[in-house]
C-alpha cells in the first residue's frame, strides 16, 4: 500500500527565490539563504557542498519544512509548504527525514528505542506506546544497524556509545523512517574514512532501492563528487553552481572555497588512531 | 605562597569582578535588616532565664518517648494512614498535573517549530498556567478546611487537599523541568512528522525522567509532612494524633510521633536516592 501512495505522489522539490534567516539571527545578520532557486526531482541524489557558514544546513532545513522562509516559495509534492495548515504541514513532514549533524539520541534511551523513534510518523499513538513497552520491530532495527556494522549494539544504551557509533546510529534511523526525502546534515563528520565510505554506501544503496530522494550536505568534497551524480555549491547563502558531478572542475572548487582552502584540503585523516589510509594526493576524483 | 602575595602588586592580575561582588554582598546584608526588623527576629530572648525555664520544661516532657505497646500500635496504624494519604494525594496530583504539563509546555508546541507560536495555542497555554497558579496559591490547609466541611472529618479531605495544591506545584515545576532541559530530540521528532505525544514519550521523557522522578518523590515526602499539618484540622493520619497529644500536654507521645515522622522522611529520602541510582 505504501508503494501505491508513493506512486501517486512524486515528492519533487521546488525552491523559487527563497530567502531565509537563521532562527537565532540578529536583525542585522545577513540571510542564511539568499535568492535560492532549486529544483530536485523525486529519487535524485544530491550533495550540497560549500565552506563553513555557507548555508548548507539552512538549505536542508528549508527543504525539510523546518526553517520558515522570509520570502520565496518552497514546494514539496506540488504543494506550497508554508501555505498549508499546521495539521497538513505535519502530515507532509512525515514524508521528510531530516538527520541533524548531532544525532537526536537521548542519553538514557536504548539504541533500539532511538531507532524505532524514526518510525513514529506513520504509527498510531497506541502502537508507538506498545512499541515502548515491548519493541516489536527489533528485527528491522537490527538489520538497519547491521548496515552500519553495529548489530551488537541493539540493546545498548545510547550513552555507552562512542561519538562515531552515535553518528552511525543516527544514520541507521534513516533506513527505518517512512520518509520519501532524506535530508542528511554532515553524515560523516565523526567517522574515519573507512566507516565513512561504508556509511555513505549503505545510505545510497537503500535510497536507490526505495526511490528515496537523498540530499546530504558534505564537507568531504571527494565523497560528494565521487558518490553523487549532482553537486550543489553554496557560498554565503547563495548558489554558486549546480552541476553534474563530472562538470565540477578544480577551478570551480577553488573558487567556492576561496579563503577557506584548508577546508577543501582537510581530507587527510584527522584522527591519529584511525586506520592508515593512503592520503589522496588530489582531492577531486572525477568519475 | 609568594606568588599569591605578589599578585596584588600587579594590577593586571587583580580580579576585576571583585568590587562588584563586594558591593552586592553588602547590599544584600543591608536589604536583610528590614526583614528581620519587620519579623521582630530577636533570637537572644530565647536565652533569657525565664524563657529557658519554660522551653526546657516543654522539651523535658518529651523525654522519655512513649513506648507503651498499645500506643505504638496505634501510631503504626496512623503512620500507615499518613503514608496512604500522602501517596493517594500525590497520585491525584499527578493525574491532574500531567495533562496540564503536556498542554502548557512550549517544548511540545508544533506551531513554534517554525517561528512564533500561533495565537490559539498560546492562549490555551496561558489559561493552563493561570489554573496552575490558582491551584497552588491556595494553601493545602485551606483546601482541607473546605473539604472537611464537604466530605466530613477524615483522610479523604486530606487526600483532596494535597491533590489539588500539589497538582499546581507539580504542573509548574514539571513544565519548568521540561523547558529548561535539552529539547533537540523532541524538536527533531516533531520536525520529522511525529505527533506531540509521540515526541513526549520518545524524546522528552527519556531526557528528563530522573529529574521528574526525584522531584515527584520529594513532593511525596512533602505530602507526608503536609498531612501532619492537615491532621490538626481533622484530616486524619499521624497529624491528628499529634494534635491530640499536644492538647493533653503529653510530651512523651509527641516525641514518639515526631520520631516516627523523622523515620518516614528519612525513608522517602532513601527511596529517592535509590530511584535515582536505578534510573541513572
Amino acid at each position: 500500500m505504501a508503494n501505491q501512495i508513493s506512486a501517486s505522489k512524486d515528492f519533487g522539490i521546488e525552491l523559487s527565490d527563497v530567502t531565509a534567516y537563521h532562527p537565532a539571527a540578529t536583525a542585522q545578520a545577513p540571510p542564511a539563504i539568499q535568492g535560492l532557486n532549486l529544483s530536485i526531482g523525486p529519487g535524485e541524489h544530491v550533495a550540497v557542498i560549500g565552506p563553513s557558514g555557507s548555508g548548507k544546513t539552512s538549505c536542508l532545513l528549508v527543504i525539510a519544512a523546518a526553517l520558515k522562509v522570509k520570502s520565496g516559495k518552497v514546494s514539496l509534492n506540488h504543494q506550497s509548504v508554508w501555505e498549508l495548515a499546521t495539521r497538513k504541514l505535519q502530515e507532509l513532514r512525515g514524508n521528510l527525514f531530516f538527520a541533524p549533524q548531532t544525532p537526536p539520541l537521548p542519553p538514557r534511551q536504548r539504541v533500539i528505542t532511538a531507532l524505532l523513534a524514526a518510525k513514529l510518523p506513520r504509527q498510531s499513538f497506541f502502537a508507538s506506546l506498545m512499541s515502548l513497552i515491548y519493541p516489536k520491530d527489533s528485527k528491522e532495527a537490527s538489520e538497519a544497524l547491521a548496515q552500519f556494522d553495529l548489530a551488537d549494539k541493539l540493546w545498548q544504551r545510547v550513552d555507552r556509545l562512542s561519538g562515531g557509533e552515535r553518528q552511525r546510529v543516527g544514520l541507521a534511523r534513516a533506513l527505518l523512517s517512512p520518509a520519501k526525502i532524506w535530508l542528511i546534515d554532515e553524515p560523516l563528520s565523526a567517522l574515519d574514512p573507512t566507516r565513512a565510505r561504508q556509511a555513505m554506501d549503505s545510505l545510497i544503496t537503500h535510497a536507490k532501492d526505495h526511490g528515496i530522494t537523498l540530499i546530504t550536505s558534505l564537507h568531504q568534497v571527494d565523497v560528494a563528487t565521487s558518490k553523487f551524480p549532482r553537486v550543489i555549491g553554496l557560498r554565503d547563502g547563495k548558489l554558486v553552481f549546480d552541476l553534474p558531478s563530472g562538470e565540477v572542475s578544480k577551478e570551480l572548487l577553488a573558487d567556492l572555497y576561496r579563503q577557506h582552502e584548508h577546508e577543501l584540503y582537510q581530507n587527510a585523516p584527522v584522527l591519529p588512531d584511525s586506520p592508515p589510509e593512503p592520503a589522496p594526493v588530489k582531492i577531486i576524483h572525477c568519475r | 605562597m609568594p606568588a599569591t602575595l605578589a599578585q596584588p602588586l600587579n594590577p593586571a592580575l587583580r580580579d576585576p569582578a571583585w568590587t562588584g561582588r563586594l558591593f552586592w554582598f553588602i547590599a544584600l546584608l543591608i536589604l536583610l535588616v528590614p526583614a528581620f526588623v519587620a519579623t521582630e527576629f530577636r533570637p537572644w530572648i530565647l536565652l533569657e532565664p525565664e524563657n529557658l525555664k519554660v522551653s526546657s520544661k516543654f522539651l523535658g516532657d518529651f523525654f522519655p518517648p512513649e513506648t507503651n505497646p498499645e500506643f505504638l500500635l496505634l501510631i503504626a496504624k496512623e503512620a500507615w494512614r499518613t503514608i496512604a494519604i500522602a501517596t493517594a494525594g500525590t497520585f491525584l496530583a499527578l493525574v491532574l498535573a500531567i495533562p496540564m504539563t503536556l498542554i502548557s509546555t512550549r517544548v511540545l508546541s508544533i506551531s513554534s517549530l517554525s517561528g512564533r507560536m500561533h495565537l490559539l495555542p498560546f492562549a490555551v497555554r496561558q489559561v493552563i498556567r493561570w489554573i496552575l497558579i490558582i491551584l497552588r496559591s491556595v494553601p493545602e490547609l485551606i483546601w482541607a478546611l473546605v473539604f472537611v466541611r464537604v466530605v466530613g472529618l477524615g483522610p479523604a479531605a486530606g487526600v483532596l487537599a494535597i491533590g489539588l495544591t500539589y497538582s499546581g506545584m507539580l504542573g509548574k515545576v514539571y513544565t519548568e523541568i521540561l523547558e529548561s532541559g535539552e529539547h533537540h530530540v523532541a524538536t527533531n521528532l516533531m520536525r520529522n512528522g511525529s505527533s506531540r505525544l509521540q515526541a513526549f514519550f520518545y524524546g522528552v521523557l527519556p531526557q528528563n525522567s530522573t529529574e521528574l522522578t526525584s522531584y515527584t518523590v520529594y513532593r511525596w515526602e512533602c505530602a507526608i509532612r503536609a498531612s501532619a499539618v492537615l491532621g490538626f484540622v481533622g484530616a486524619g493520619g499521624l497529624g491528628q494524633q499529634l494534635d491530640n497529644s499536644m492538647r493533653m500536654f503529653n510530651g512523651g507521645e509527641v516525641a514518639t510521633i515526631l520520631i516516627v515522622f523523622m523515620f518516614l522522611v528519612g525513608l522517602a529520602d532513601l527511596l529517592s536516592a535509590w530511584l535515582r541510582k536505578v534510573m541513572q
